[in-house]
């Protein structure tokens, strides 16, 4: 589904990502783990198109995307769920999730819009009871809820996460595990950033280690999970 | 010999050849004996308004000295020499206008020029017209100050604003038999111009103007406020001294205030804005003028002036005065020039043209009228009380009154 | 009483040309935050291109006004293209603000060119007579802006909360780069806001045609009291603004005829200035909001 080969992002002087290879197969959920400034976040919006890379492919199903813009990425069916949330505060639960149909927008009608929130609003009731409300007045677990929701409303092929659980509440996060597990069962591609090094290796069947803006270790989530270097680097603290 | 020797002498050779052909202009223009060059043109400078919102106007001046020019050029120009205008547009600005007058004085070299469609400007450009000495004939501007602030260099062929108001006010109480006044009048040096005039010519007889109003003639569409002013005050005429479009604003709020009295204006009454925005309000409207291109000539040289001011421009002024007054002005300052002796020195030809024009003009049959002496030392006005031709808006077209 | 009521007529009915033109500054300052300083020139080409379509060119009234409105909108897409897009380059950016002057002053030395210094009028479809109401008048010519302005207000706010494009409208004034994310492009967007922006312009000058003699400098003077509504409003809230407009219209008339015609725009800005101190973000700004609708 996904071939990242070789990427490699400068910001200025600094080199945030050097020469990254990340694979990702249709269905699968791979995870990103990392510590802060490792270059997971640049990954993900250079995987998007909102960052371009200075060397390095990115490859959706075989097409390459490195040089196209986050719009037209985002049409090809590679939804991001940022670190920093971006829902459209000033508008209301129910607009930023139409918002979420992307260019379906225009040829989704009422009646059949309602029909794919209601699996929606199952999952986060909390989203369904505030779904008039202005997304700023939401608190922050429920708009991560409403920024999953807006991302799974695009059917997308590949959702990318960058730290969906972070300041949230065990419950809540567990919620939002629960539902990313969901996806992948119906086919969605999955690239996980999360701090939750050892949750996320639970979730994910594969790992990759980024480490100062190269993968340091990658291989499958059980021998990560076991491996020395990552208990102690990563895994101290579930 | 080698080379270097031969091109050294080329060299020295050819810059002496230089020396000499410099020297022999630089001679020439230096000169100031006997400088009737018959291949020089005679520069006239013409300050004219291109841009702004008069422009529209400000243009029939500038037609009727181009028509002038073309006249004179068509019969050998003067002293042998062609005719030349130096154009160039004030944009409606004083500063502008200033430099202007400043480059004729010294970048152009002109010998005269005409001008002073707008008074703001013109009355900037007066007093600089008497530092750089050239004469300079104010064509349309009808404040007093446009000429006085020049003298002895300026000549006035425009309807001086207190000639006028004199005028106005003697047909005022001649025909409506009134003295109750309202003046409306534009913001810029013509209205306020006009408005001095007319309340000095009021207190001469020892009355005030019920109302003095003024407004913005670019900006302002609705004169709602200052028509009422006037009504308010009882006023039984208004002196009407916006341009164009904006007095047809003061038409219409007259109109919804269901208030009609007999208007008399100027140039400003005269353009086809009054009766674009006015349209059958503007019947019955006086325009006071100095000739009337929408009927017969009755004066030969005016119909000749129409005759080839409609073949070179497809269609009669917009403004008559200002096309008529451009015309006969610049004639008079060629005729002026035609009877002086030219010696080369630019200082002293335009100190002589001057002098022929305040005391040797001669005869002058213009298209505004016949005159003997059009201007003396002590006038530098050339039309007076008699000159005017009173103008009334007939069914959409300026015609010539029979009440005058 | 009757005095009264024709003052407020008339300022209401100038007020609205000062709402339609300040609408079109909102849609745009809304969207990125930039406001287009050539508006006003921009309702002076409308104004022109109605009277040179109308009168040189003979066309009948609605294709001359649909020609007029179109390529108004048109123009605005291209400055958009050619002086805003490279200089909108975040929150603090205020190149455009000179380019959009230039652009103004461009617009206007080209009209003179083409058009001359000429001031014309366009007979209105409403026709020359007057409507008398109790005692006061105004001719319906004018009157029509009324009912005009109302409908424009009433397809914008319908654009912003039904249609699709309105939505993508708030989003981008919202978040762009969750617009991107969205799969929408915000460059787009953007256009689309320039565009109806133009629409409005244009629609301002052909209003203004039909009542008054258009010259190509009329279109700073008006771009700079719209620019006054606009601002004094708070620019994100339609209704707000035209409100605004007509009030601003209403005030200038009283105070010409109260206190003062010669120093009419003094006080007139004097108190806009007084108001903002009152109320910086504008008289109707409404905060946590982009667009009020």
């Amino acid at each position: 589904m996904l071939s990242v080969n070789g990427l490699s992002v400068r910001y200025g002087p600094v080199e945030a990502l050097k020469g990254v290879d990340i694979e990702v197969e249709k269905g699968e959920i791979v995870a990103i783990i990392g510590s802060n400034g490792a270059g997971k976040t640049t990954l993900m919006q250079t995987i998007l198109g909102l960052v371009k890379p200075h060397s390095g492919k990115v490859l959706l199903e075989g097409k390459d995307i490195t040089a196209m813009p986050a719009n037209r990425t985002a049409n090809l069916g590679v939804s991001l769920v940022p670190e920093g949330r971006e829902v459209f505060g000033t508008l209301s639960v129910l607009e930023n999730m139409r918002m979420g149909l992307k260019r379906r927008i225009g040829s989704v009608r009422k009646e059949q819009f309602n029909k794919e929130l209601e699996p929606l609003f199952d999952r986060f009731p909390k989203l369904y009871e505030r779904r008039t409300q202005l997304a700023y007045t939401l608190s922050g677990g429920e708009q991560q809820m409403l920024v999953l929701a807006r991302a799974m409303i695009s059917r997308p092929k590949l959702l990318l996460l960058d730290e969906p659980s972070l300041g949230l509440a065990p419950i809540i996060v567990n919620e939002i595990f629960e539902a990313i597990y969901g996806l992948s069962k119906e086919g969605t591609s999955i690239l996980l950033v999360e701090q939750m090094a050892h949750k996320a290796l639970n979730l994910a069947s594969r790992g990759y280690v980024i480490d100062k803006g190269s993968v340091a270790m990658h291989g499958d989530s059980d021998e990560l999970l076991r491996d020395e270097r990552m208990v102690e680097a990563y895994l101290g603290a579930h | 010999m080698s080379k270097r020797y031969s091109l050294k002498v080329w060299c020295a050779a050819w810059m002496a050849v230089m020396v000499l052909v410099l020297a022999g202009c630089g001679g020439n223009k230096a000169a100031s004996g006997d400088g009737n060059k018959s291949d020089k043109p005679i520069l006239i400078g013409m300050s004219t308004e291109a841009t702004g919102d008069n422009a529209m106007n400000s243009i029939n001046l500038y037609q009727g000295v181009q028509i002038a020019v073309d006249q004179i050029n068509a019969k050998g120009g003067l002293h042998g020499r062609t005719v030349e205008l130096v154009v160039r547009d004030t944009e409606q600005n004083p500063t502008r206008g200033i430099s202007i007058i400043r480059d004729f004085g010294q970048k152009e070299g002109v010998l005269g020029a005409v001008g002073g469609f707008y008074s703001t400007v013109m009355l900037a450009q007066s007093p600089i017209i008497m530092e750089e000495k050239f004469p300079f004939v104010v064509a349309t501007s009808n404040v007093p100050a446009s000429v006085e602030s020049g003298m002895p260099w300026t000549f006035g062929v425009r309807m001086n604003a207190n000639i006028t108001a004199q005028y106005a006010l003697q047909f005022i109480n001649k025909y409506f038999a009134t003295d109750k006044i309202a003046i409306l009048h534009e913001n810029g040096g013509y209205g306020k111009g006009a408005a001095a005039a007319m309340t000095k010519a009021l207190e001469e007889k020892g009355l005030k103007p019920v109302a003095v109003e003024s407004f913005d003639n670019a900006k302002d569409k609705d004169m709602t406020a200052q028509v009422n002013h006037a009504k308010e005050a009882g006023a039984e005429v208004i002196y009407l001294f916006g341009q164009g479009a904006g007095n047809g604003y003061v038409l219409q709020a007259m109109d919804k205030l269901g208030w009609k009295v007999p208007i008399v204006g100027e140039n400003g009454m005269a353009n086809k804005g009054v009766q674009e925005v006015g349209q059958q309000l503007a019947e019955g409207t006086y325009a006071i003028q100095t000739a009337n291109f929408n009927v017969d000539q009755t004066r030969e040289p005016a119909a000749a002036f129409l005759k080839d001011f409609t073949a070179k421009f497809g269609h009669i002024p917009t403004t008559f005065a200002s096309a008529a007054q451009g015309y006969d002005g610049a004639m008079m300052l060629f005729q002026a020039i035609e009877r002086t002796e030219l010696t080369g020195n630019l200082k002293k030809d335009r100190e002589a043209v001057k002098n022929t024009l305040e005391t040797n003009l001669g005869q002058y049959s213009g298209v505004i009228k016949d005159w003997d002496q059009a201007f003396t030392k002590d006038n530098h006005d050339a039309i007076d009380v008699h000159s005017y031709l009173m103008s009334v808006w007939k069914d959409g077209k300026l015609v010539v009154s029979d009440k005058q | 009483m009757s005095l009264i009521l024709q003052l407020i007529i008339s300022g209401l009915a100038v007020g609205c040309l000062y709402a339609v033109i300040a609408l079109g500054y909102s849609l745009t300052y809304v969207v990125n935050g930039t406001l287009n300083m050539s508006q006003g020139q921009l309702v002076m080409v409308g104004g022109v291109l109605l009277f040179g379509f109308s009168e040189h060119a003979g066309l009948p009234f609605p294709l001359a006004f649909a020609a007029s409105i179109l390529l108004v909108a048109l123009l605005n897409l291209v400055i958009e293209r050619l002086a805003i897009r490279k200089f909108d380059k975040g929150a603090n950016s205020i190149e455009w603000v000179l380019s959009t002057i230039a652009v103004g002053i461009i617009i206007q030395d080209v009209a003179l060119y083409f058009n001359g210094p000429d001031e014309g009028v366009v007979p209105s479809p409403a026709g020359s007579g007057m409507l008398r109401i109790m005692d006061a008048g105004i001719y319906w010519k004018e009157f029509i802006f009324f009912p005009i302005v109302g409908v424009l207000l009433a397809l914008l706010i319908l654009f912003y909360q039904k249609s699709h494009w309105g939505l993508w409208l708030r989003a981008t004034a919202d978040n762009r780069t969750a617009v991107e994310m969205m799969g929408i492009s915000s460059g787009r967007v953007v256009a689309v806001a320039y565009v109806l922006s133009g629409l409005l312009a244009g629609i301002g000058g052909a209003l203004m045609s039909t009542n008054y003699a258009v010259s190509v400098d009329v279109g700073l003077p008006l771009g700079l009291k719209a620019i006054s509504v606009a601002i004094l409003a708070g620019v994100n809230n339609p209704k707000g603004i035209v409100g605004t407009g007509l009030l601003l219209g209403v005030a200038e008339v009283f105070i010409g005829q109260y206190i003062s015609t010669a120093f009419r725009e003094m006080f007139v800005y004097g108190i806009v200035i007084l108001v903002l101190y009152w109320k910086p973000m504008g008289l109707f700004n409404v905060r946590k909001t982009v667009v009020k609708v």
